[in-house]
C-alpha cells in the first residue's frame, strides 16, 4: 500500500476589543507570537518571524496579519484532523494566556471563518497540501470537477459576502474564487492553484486553496481523505476526472454554492449532458471504491470510502439527516430557526435577495456586500422610479410589504455575527456549545488524543524527526537553531539536519559552513 | 425553501407509514435529536449574542485579506 502525506494550513481571524473599540490588531498579533516563542518549546522559523513547534507544526504570521498554523505532514486523514484541532487548542491557550497575563484589558477571540462581513471584501484561507509524484500539469483535468462538487460536504456555509441582501451559500469563500486555474493566492484565486512548491525532494505538492475552515470532524475527514484518494487515482493514471468534465467549472462552483437542495444539474462536456454535484462525487467515489485495495492506494482507503459514502448518503437524504453532521447544514438549520424567531420568513429570502439585486443593478451600485440604501431606493426621490413602481405592484400582488425587507436588512449584521461566532474557538463558540450539548453527530472514530498532538509529532516521516529535534534543541538558545520544512540548521554550530525526504525516519546530519549569517 | 418545514418533516417522518417494528424508537430518537439541535442552537445563539452590538462586533473583527 502506498504512503501519502498531507497537511493543512489554517489562517485564523483574530479580533480584540478594548472597551467598545477595536483593539490594535498588530498589538494582539505581536503579543500572541511573542508568547508562542517564549512559552512553547520551539525553534525559530528560518523564513519568517514564526516558529516550528515540538509537534512539528508551524505557527507564523501570514499575509494580511493572519496568524496561521500549519499542521505537520500527516500520513492519514485522522492525523490531519487531529493536528488541525491541536492547532486550534494551541491558539486558544495562547489567547487565554495573553488575556490573562499580557493584555487583560483586551477581549481577544479567534475564529474559524474565511470571509470578512464588515465590508472589506477580504478573505483568507484554509489550505490543504497533498504530496504526489505526477506531472502537476496533468492534475487540473482530474481534480477540478472534484473540487467544485466536494463543496456539498466541504462548504463551511454562511452568506455570500458580496450580496447586499442575505444570501445563504454553502461556501462563502466560493464568491472569492475568480479563476478556474491560477497561480495567485492573494488575488484572482483559482479553483485549482497551479503553484508547485514541493518543500521536499522527489515529490510535488498539490496546494488546494479553495477550501474553508470547518468545525465538523466528518466534513474535514472526508474532505482530506477523499481528496487524497482522488490524487492517488490520478497519479496511478486512472484519469478519475475524465468522465466528469465540467463545461464551466467557475459557473458550476457558483451554482453548487447556491444550491441548498443539492439538485442543480451542472453542465458537463465531452459529451454534453448534466450531472448534479452528488452524481459527480458518486462517480469519483465509485472509482475509489473499485480500487480501494489497489497497491497505489493508502491502507486507509476503504475506511475513507466508507465515510465518503456515508457523507453523500446523509446529504442526499435531506437536511434533517445531515444537519447534525456538516457545517453548512448545521448553519442552515440554525439560521432558519433564528430567522423564524426574529420574524423573518426564511423561504422568502430568495425573493427579497432577487429584489435587492435587481434594484442594485438598476442603481448601478457595485456588488460589494455593503449596505443597500433601501430608504433612498423606495423614497419619492428614488433614482429608479419605474423599477420601484413595478416592484410595488409585484409586492401588492404577492401580499408583501417593504417593511419585511427593512427587517431583513436590519438583521443582516446579526446573522453575519452568528456566522462568525459559529466557529469561534473555545467555549463561547456556537459550534463548541452545540458539541458540548451533545446534539451533533460529526465525530469520526479514531480522531482523539488531541492534547497529545499538541506536544508530540505524528509517528511517521520527517515530521516525526522534526518534532523530536525541535524538542531536543529548543533549549539550546546559544545555538541559534533555525527550522524550515526541509531543514534544521545552526550556522553557529556549523551543523544541518536534512529533512528533504518527506518519508525519512532517521536523522541525517551534515556540516555547513560556520558563520555569522545565521538565517537562510 | 421551507427548510424548517422540510427539516421537521424529515425528522418527524411524515408520510412514512411503512415503518417496521422497532423503527418507532429510532424515529423518536431522531425527533428528539432534531428538536434538541434547534433548541440548543437557539440557546447558543442567544448566549453568543448576549450584550453584543453586531455592527460594532463586525467592525472590531475587521480583517485584511490573506491567502
Amino acid at each position: 500500500m502506498a504512503d501519502r502525506l498531507l497537511g493543512v494550513e489554517t489562517e485564523y481571524a483574530i479580533s480584540g476589543t478594548l472597551g467598545r473599540e477595536a483593539a490594535d490588531h498588530r498589538v494582539i498579533v505581536r503579543h500572541l507570537l511573542d508568547l508562542a516563542h517564549t512559552t512553547l518549546r520551539n525553534l525559530q522559523d528560518a523564513s519568517s518571524s514564526g516558529l516550528f513547534m515540538e509537534n512539528a507544526a508551524r505557527l507564523y504570521l501570514d499575509c494580511g496579519m493572519h496568524v496561521e498554523c500549519s499542521t505537520p505532514e500527516c500520513a492519514n486523514p485522522w492525523d490531519a484532523v487531529r493536528y488541525v484541532e491541536a492547532g486550534h487548542r494551541i491558539m486558544l491557550n495562547l489567547i487565554d494566556k495573553m488575556t490573562g497575563e499580557r493584555t487583560p484589558e483586551i477581549q481577544t477571540a479567534c475564529y474559524r471563518v474565511n470571509v470578512d462581513y464588515s465590508g472589506t471584501g477580504a478573505t483568507w484561507g484554509c489550505h490543504e497540501s497533498y504530496q504526489h509524484g505526477m506531472q502537476p500539469a496533468a492534475l487540473p483535468a482530474e481534480l477540478i470537477s472534484f473540487l467544485v462538487s466536494r463543496t456539498i460536504f466541504a462548504g463551511a456555509g454562511g452568506f455570500d459576502p458580496f450580496s447586499m441582501g442575505l444570501k445563504f451559500t454553502l461556501s462563502p469563500r466560493a464568491a472569492h474564487i475568480e479563476r478556474t486555474i491560477s497561480s495567485d493566492s492573494t488575488s484572482e484565486r483559482g479553483i485549482f492553484h497551479a503553484k508547485n512548491e514541493p518543500l521536499c525532494a522527489g515529490y510535488n505538492r498539490l496546494h488546494v486553496l479553495c477550501g474553508e475552515s470547518l468545525c465538523s470532524q466528518l466534513a474535514m475527514f472526508v474532505k482530506f481523505g477523499a481528496t487524497c484518494l482522488v490524487v492517488a487515482m490520478a497519479e496511478a493514471g486512472l484519469a478519475p476526472g475524465r468522465a466528469v468534465q465540467l463545461d464551466s467549472p467557475l459557473a458550476a462552483l457558483r451554482a453548487v454554492a447556491a444550491d441548498l437542495n443539492l439538485k442543480m444539474p451542472l453542465k458537463m462536456k465531452d459529451p454534453p449532458r448534466r450531472k448534479t454535484a452528488i452524481e459527480i462525487q458518486r462517480h469519483y467515489l465509485a472509482m475509489a471504491e473499485a480500487h480501494s485495495r489497489a497497491s497505489f492506494m493508502p491502507l486507509w482507503a476503504p475506511e475513507v470510502c466508507r465515510q465518503w459514502r456515508r457523507a453523500l448518503d446523509l446529504l442526499e437524504a435531506g437536511p434533517g439527516a445531515a444537519a447534525k453532521s456538516f457545517d453548512w447544514q448545521m448553519k442552515l438549520a440554525l439560521f432558519s430557526s433564528h430567522a423564524a424567531r426574529r420574524g423573518i420568513e426564511w423561504s422568502r429570502l430568495g425573493f427579497w435577495n432577487a429584489v435587492i439585486d435587481h434594484m442594485r443593478k438598476e442603481m448601478a451600485l457595485p456588488a460589494d456586500g455593503g449596505a443597500f440604501p433601501l430608504e433612498l431606493a423606495i423614497s419619492p426621490q428614488t433614482p429608479i422610479p419605474f423599477v420601484v413602481s413595478r416592484l410595488d405592484a409585484l409586492l401588492r400582488k404577492k401580499g408583501l410589504e417593504w417593511d419585511e425587507l427593512r427587517r431583513i436588512l436590519a438583521l443582516r449584521a446579526e446573522f453575519f455575527e452568528i456566522d462568525t461566532r459559529f466557529g469561534e474557538l473555545g467555549p463561547r463558540g456556537i459550534f463548541s456549545m452545540l458539541d458540548q450539548a451533545g446534539v451533533l453527530d460529526h465525530r469520526v472514530s479514531g480522531i482523539d488524543n488531541i492534547e497529545h498532538a499538541m506536544r508530540h509529532p505524528p509517528n511517521r516521516g520527517r515530521a516525526k524527526v522534526r518534532g523530536a529535534v525541535v524538542k531536543r534543541l529548543a533549549g539550546d538558545l546559544e545555538g541559534r537553531w533555525y527550522c524550515c520544512w526541509d531543514r534544521i540548521f545552526s550556522r553557529r554550530h556549523g551543523r544541518a539536519l536534512d529533512l528533504s525526504d518527506p518519508f525519512m525516519e532517521v536523522e541525517s546530519w551534515h556540516d555547513v559552513p560556520v558563520g555569522e549569517n545565521e538565517g537562510l | 425553501m421551507r427548510f424548517l418545514q422540510r427539516f421537521n418533516e424529515q425528522l418527524h417522518g411524515q408520510g412514512s407509514g411503512d415503518d417496521g417494528p422497532g423503527s418507532s424508537d429510532l424515529l423518536q430518537q431522531a425527533r428528539s435529536q432534531g428538536d434538541s439541535l434547534l433548541a440548543a442552537g437557539d440557546q447558543a445563539i442567544q448566549r453568543a449574542l448576549a450584550g453584543s452590538n453586531s455592527e460594532a462586533f463586525l467592525r472590531a473583527g475587521r480583517q485584511q485579506g490573506g491567502q
